[in-house]
């Protein structure tokens, strides 16, 4: 990995569980400014956990989450939201009954002034055309697509520093899962800062940066996307191939 | 035609009690309705919005009219002034409650036998404590006509102020629910780690839902005792607060205007089954208002509100 590139996310020799059963052993991960970062693994390895750590909903046994150099780790998860880490969580959960401007504003609570939201909105809808369309539809109206879009416009309208997006492709049909994979490659061409986990590990692995491979709650392996994509193990194990 | 449903339906609300032809019977029924559609509009708060399931409208309720009473008897304070403090005290006790509950993530039937508990434990308290209230009832000085120490022979008289907190209560309520709060809440109710996870201070929002429901039903507390006359603490009754509940989910959980609308037809509804059976077979007219209340629930799960929705949408498209 390259020396000089910022900082951005920094995971350092985490170990956390829930009360006696340890989940996570001594887990480090970096995610760098710019890139899309990805998280693979089999079900049940600790993924979930680890994000559920990062975004302060799992108080760590031991280690450290830092932001750029600020201690996270045992801030509430407003804190760490407010200071620049937005998820998308597993099953988008998606406020049902508030429109889709609802649901946007609602992802702006920091966002203070008027302005600002605005903006944000225009660049939302630059990204999601189809949300603007839908704006005064319910939630539980859209589409399994479109509520995906939902869910990652509206943790990306606090203009975060890095967003962590938890199986965007769930539930989706092939069609949709190719449609909001483009939809990450544009997010990651404006420069925004990725870190997504999924099960469609030869997309995602297609279009990361940087990846790493996760497996009963340590970190096994990591190298560029496409390498990690190559190597004979992920493909006996996760692909079913080779 | 909006405006002049809107000046036609106050008028009514306005002219009630010369409709009912000042009988004092009536109207003090007629308060008492409002007076419970009171609580079921200010738990819209608690409950409709922020989706608690809150079964504590009795210790409000109770306590607002001991501290109105109180101050009045022993210390020939206004009642206005009781009201304000009585539910200032109410907002008291909901942060003692609320703030740990929220803290420690109590909810749905956790949350709703913790605030039917309060109900109990604060009765206890006030039957022993004979400082205050204990076991025999607290009379009010009688009045004859005094709107500054807010008490009167005539019913009319708390009808009109029940009628005034009952358009402020809506008037909040309306606000919350078009406002940022209402939102907030909302989304709490709904999802609420979603909601955690997208910054919003899910405590916060909940005490404030919590400590709104408070004070608005112990104002209708203090209004009570001084329309009746005296304070006991028979007054922190359960079943007010079940009542309540009972009602805003046939109405309609979540839904505006439902609860208050069923609110004031299934308790006219009790009072007229009352009077006119509660004498004959005793027990008979709760028995019928219970099948009411399952028929209602059996064939309109979402509540009347929302039908009587769908029903208007049916009709304006034709």
């Amino acid at each position: 990995m390259g020396g000089d590139e910022r900082m951005e996310l920094a995971i350092k020799n985490v170990s956390a569980g829930y009360g006696r059963i340890q989940v996570l052993w001594d887990v480090s991960l970096e995610v760098k400014q710019g890139k899309l970062t990805a998280l693979v693994g089999p079900n049940g390895a600790g993924k979930s956990t680890l994000l559920k750590v990062i975004t302060g909903f799992l108080k760590p046994y031991s280690g450290s989450i830092e932001l750029d150099g600020i201690n996270l780790t045992y801030l509430k998860p407003h804190m760490i939201k407010k200071l620049g880490i937005s998820m998308v969580p597993e099953g988008r959960r998606l406020f049902p009954n508030l429109t889709v401007k609802e649901n946007l504003t609602m992802g702006a609570y920091f966002l203070k002034e008027k302005h600002v939201i605005n903006e944000q909105m225009e660049f939302i809808f630059s990204i999601f055309p189809v949300l603007k369309e839908r704006l005064n539809q319910t939630a539980k109206s859209l589409s399994g697509g479109e509520a995906q879009m939902l869910a990652i416009a509206r943790a990306l309208i606090s203009y975060p520093k890095i967003l962590i997006i938890d199986e965007p492709s769930l539930g989706l049909s092939p069609k949709m899962v190719s449609l909001i994979f483009e939809k990450l490659m544009e997010l990651k061409n404006r420069g925004t800062t990725l870190l997504i986990v999924d099960q469609y590990v030869d997309k995602v692995l297609s279009i990361a940066d940087w990846a790493y491979v996760m497996e009963n709650g340590k970190i096994v392996m990591s190298g560029e996307g496409l390498e990690l994509l190559k190597t004979d193990m992920l493909k006996k194990f996760y692909l079913g191939i080779g | 035609m909006r405006f002049w449903q809107l000046a036609s339906f106050g008028g009514f609300l306005l002219l009630l009690p010369l409709i009912l032809g000042l009988n004092d019977y009536y109207i003090f029924l007629t308060t008492l309705i409002l007076l419970y559609t009171v609580i079921v509009m200010a738990w819209y708060f608690i409950g409709g919005l922020a989706g608690q399931l809150d079964l504590g409208a009795g210790a409000y309720h109770g306590l607002g009219a001991v501290v109105t009473g109180y101050l009045m008897i022993y210390y020939n304070v206004s009642g206005w002034i009781g009201l304000v403090l009585g539910g200032l005290a109410a907002m008291g006790v909901a942060f003692i409650v609320g703030f740990p509950s929220f803290r420690f993530g109590l909810k749905e039937v956790w949350y709703a036998l913790a605030s039917l508990g309060l109900v109990l434990i604060l009765q206890k308290i006030f039957l022993l404590w004979t400082d205050v209230a204990g076991p025999l009832e607290r009379y009010i000085p009688f009045r004859e006509f005094d709107p500054l120490y807010m008490r009167a022979r005539a019913k009319w008289f708390y009808y009109y102020i029940t009628l005034g907190l009952l358009l402020i209560t809506f008037y909040l309520a309306h606000r919350a629910k078009r406002g940022k709060l209402g939102l907030y809440l909302v989304s709490i109710r709904d999802e609420e780690e979603a909601a955690e996870m997208l910054g919003i201070d899910t405590r916060r929002y909940k005490l404030v839902a919590l400590l709104t429901y408070s004070f608005i039903t112990a104002v209708t507390g203090g209004i009570y005792a001084s329309m009746v006359g005296f304070y006991h603490p028979i007054l922190f009754d359960g079943w007010i607060g079940i009542q309540t509940a009972t009602i805003a989910i046939v109405g309609g959980l979540g839904h505006f205007w439902g609860p208050p609308l069923t609110s004031v037809i299934l308790l006219s509804i009790a009072e007229y089954l009352r009077i006119n059976l509660g004498g004959t077979i005793p027990g008979l007219h709760q028995v019928i208002f219970g099948a009411i209340l399952i028929t209602a629930i059996l064939f309109k799960p979402a509540g009347i509100g929302p039908y009587l929705e769908s029903l208007i949408e049916k009709v304006r498209k034709r």
